[in-house]
């Protein structure tokens, strides 16, 4: 199952950007959690998750987000969510998390509203 | 012993090095030896070390070939392995028994050998020492004793007088005395490398079998709290049918139902699925569960049910955990449902007729994230057949081996084919639908359904 996941990370200014595309189930969630993890553990505060090329998110893949989430926000840091599958963004408002997260529809507006200010 | 043909040297060296190899591998067997490689460097096991290495050393003296004249033997051999292997104090030792035995023996080169067989121990501790208290490994080892036998015959030629029969002695010696030692050297070397990696597998291995031993009676442990808290068997509630199974994965989630008998006669059904596996989730489901519980008995709405729940979950919430949940309340005077959904997969509501079901979608956030939430709660009316489906995402989310997902259409279609069953039997075909759709692919995730017939 997990070999249907793909993570990339890439830097623009001062946000880290993980893109996940493909799969974030049980079995690719751990692998998506260590990199989130890595990038925080370098010291990133400024994270955006990419999730534009994502096709499926389980509830395991939420609980990664949102440790990510109640990690930034202990940490004073900022975590933004990029998305635009119609798919996934239901799954967000069926957890509510339309109400937790900052999300925008894609990368180049979440960059945007970073540079912007909480 | 006394030999002129090179046959029968060679014959007499391959003799000497059988002896050499039994040796070797019955000192590296000894628990004094295994103790000193293991950091453990007691004087017992050193004066046993210098007993075992020394007495090798008066075997190299007695074991030693003349050629012309002169003996070739492995006398260092003991001593150099005794230093190099456990340290200064046993090569010395050994040194000291295998110099003080050739001493004894007299003759021309008497203190230039036995000399040199107490350096052989000395040196060989000293680069024991230099390694950082460990053998320098093969390489390392063969090398010194080649330039130990070398200083050897170096000390021979300027300690003994006359020069030129010195010189004969040397000349005859040098040679095979270097190779036997070097040798005898890599032999040793060769076991000691063979022990420590035997040594480390066994190591890397005991660790990995406790490790799994571990995992083993971790996953039973998660598996024994979540069975403990599901409901040994559902209330009797006039007017419904009802049926539930909860399949936990090999790596429990933390999947539970309830069903929770309310006064004036009306019951709430609870499914909910806790983030993250093992006995954290097992841990988490336990304690959700008992604070949904304990509020809903209080005289309340549903909705105040749930909230004060998600305060309770949300302060111990740790990194990330959270709950999807349903929480619902039958009225059956007022024929109502009345529901909170805190994200959980919408469960599905068939009216009698044979339509597509509806789903009864979330009216709120996940239970443990963020405390002071807010939750809706809606209302539907029941009619006598109606079929309510309540499910975690582990049967949704089944995978065949092609990995496509058993998904809710597969879920609606098996439902709708047998829904005049009673709700046991439904949730029976349900389970035999995924199992078959699953074929060989091990079940990922905990597997609970709820069936509620409307009488």
């Amino acid at each position: 199952m997990s070999g249907h996941v793909e993570i990339t990370e890439k830097r623009a200014g001062a946000v880290d950007i993980i893109t996940v595309r493909g799969r974030l189930d049980a079995g690719s969630s751990e692998k998506a959690e260590e990199r989130i993890n890595r990038v925080l553990d370098a010291g990133g505060t400024n994270l955006l998750i990419n999730l534009c090329d994502l096709d499926y998110i389980s509830s395991s893949g939420l609980r990664v987000l949102l440790a990510a989430l109640k990690r930034l926000k202990r940490d004073g840091g900022a975590l933004r969510i990029a998305c635009n599958n119609p798919q996934i963004l239901e799954v967000f408002t069926m957890a509510g998390f339309h109400r937790i997260f900052s999300l925008s529809s894609d990368e180049a507006t979440a960059l945007a509203e970073f540079a912007a200010g909480p | 012993m006394a030999l002129s043909g090179f046959d029968d040297m060679f014959f007499v060296l391959l003799q000497m090095i059988c002896v050499v190899v039994v040796v070797a591998y019955l000192i590296t067997r000894t628990t004094s030896f295994t103790e000193v490689l293991d950091g453990l460097v007691t004087w017992k096991n050193q004066v046993i070390l210098v007993l075992l290495f020394g007495a090798l050393s008066i075997y190299g003296t007695e074991s030693g070939i003349t050629i012309l004249g002169a003996t070739a033997n492995v006398r260092d051999l003991g001593p150099m392995v005794g230093g190099l292997a456990c340290g200064p104090v046993v090569g010395l030792g050994a040194g000291l028994i295998g110099a003080a035995y050739r001493f004894s023996l007299g003759g021309f080169t008497a203190v230039p050998c036995a000399t040199a067989t107490i350096l052989a121990g000395l040196l060989g501790g000293l680069i024991f020492l230099a390694a950082g208290r460990k053998f320098i490994g093969m390489h390392g080892a063969v090398l010194f004793a080649v330039g130990m036998e070398v200083f050897h015959m170096g000390l021979t030629l300027a300690l003994c007088r006359p020069f030129e029969q010195a010189l004969g002695v040397v000349e005859g010696v040098a040679l095979p005395m270097i190779v036997a030692n070097a040798t005898g050297v890599f032999i040793f070397a060769f076991i000691i490398g063979n022990l420590v990696t035997e040594r480390q597998t066994k190591a890397e291995r005991d660790s990995y079998l406790s490790e799994l031993e571990r995992k083993k009676a971790e996953l039973r442990i998660a598996h024994d709290i979540q069975m403990s808290f599901l409901p040994e068997r559902l209330p009797e509630v006039p007017g419904l049918n009802l049926a539930a199974l909860s399949l936990p994965a090999k790596e429990v989630g933390g999947d539970f139902y309830d069903a929770i008998t309310l006064p004036g006669n009306r019951t709430a059904f609870v499914i909910a699925d806790v983030s993250g596996k093992g006995v954290p989730a097992a841990l988490f489901m336990a304690l959700s569960r008992t604070v949904l519980r304990a509020n809903a008995q209080v005289p309340r709405s549903a909705r105040e049910a749930v909230s004060e729940a998600n305060v309770l979950i949300a302060e111990d919430a740790k990194s990330g955990m959270f709950v999807t949940l349903f929480y619902a309340v039958v009225d059956p005077e007022e024929k109502t449902l009345t529901y909170v959904n805190a994200g959980h997969n919408p469960p599905l509501l068939f009216r009698p007729g044979g339509g597509r079901p509806v789903p009864l979608k979330g009216t709120g956030i996940i239970l443990g994230v963020m405390p002071e939430a807010e939750y809706r709660e809606e209302t539907v009316s029941l009619e006598s057949g109606d079929l309510l489906l309540l499910y975690t995402d582990g049967v949704t989310e089944a995978i065949n081996p092609d990995e496509v997902q058993f998904g809710e259409e597969r879920l609606i279609e098996t439902v709708m084919g047998w829904r005049d069953l009673s709700p046991a039997e439904i949730i029976d075909r349900v389970r035999d639908a995924v199992t078959e759709f699953s074929g060989d692919e091990p079940q990922f995730d905990d597997m609970t359904l709820m069936v509620i017939r409307v009488i």
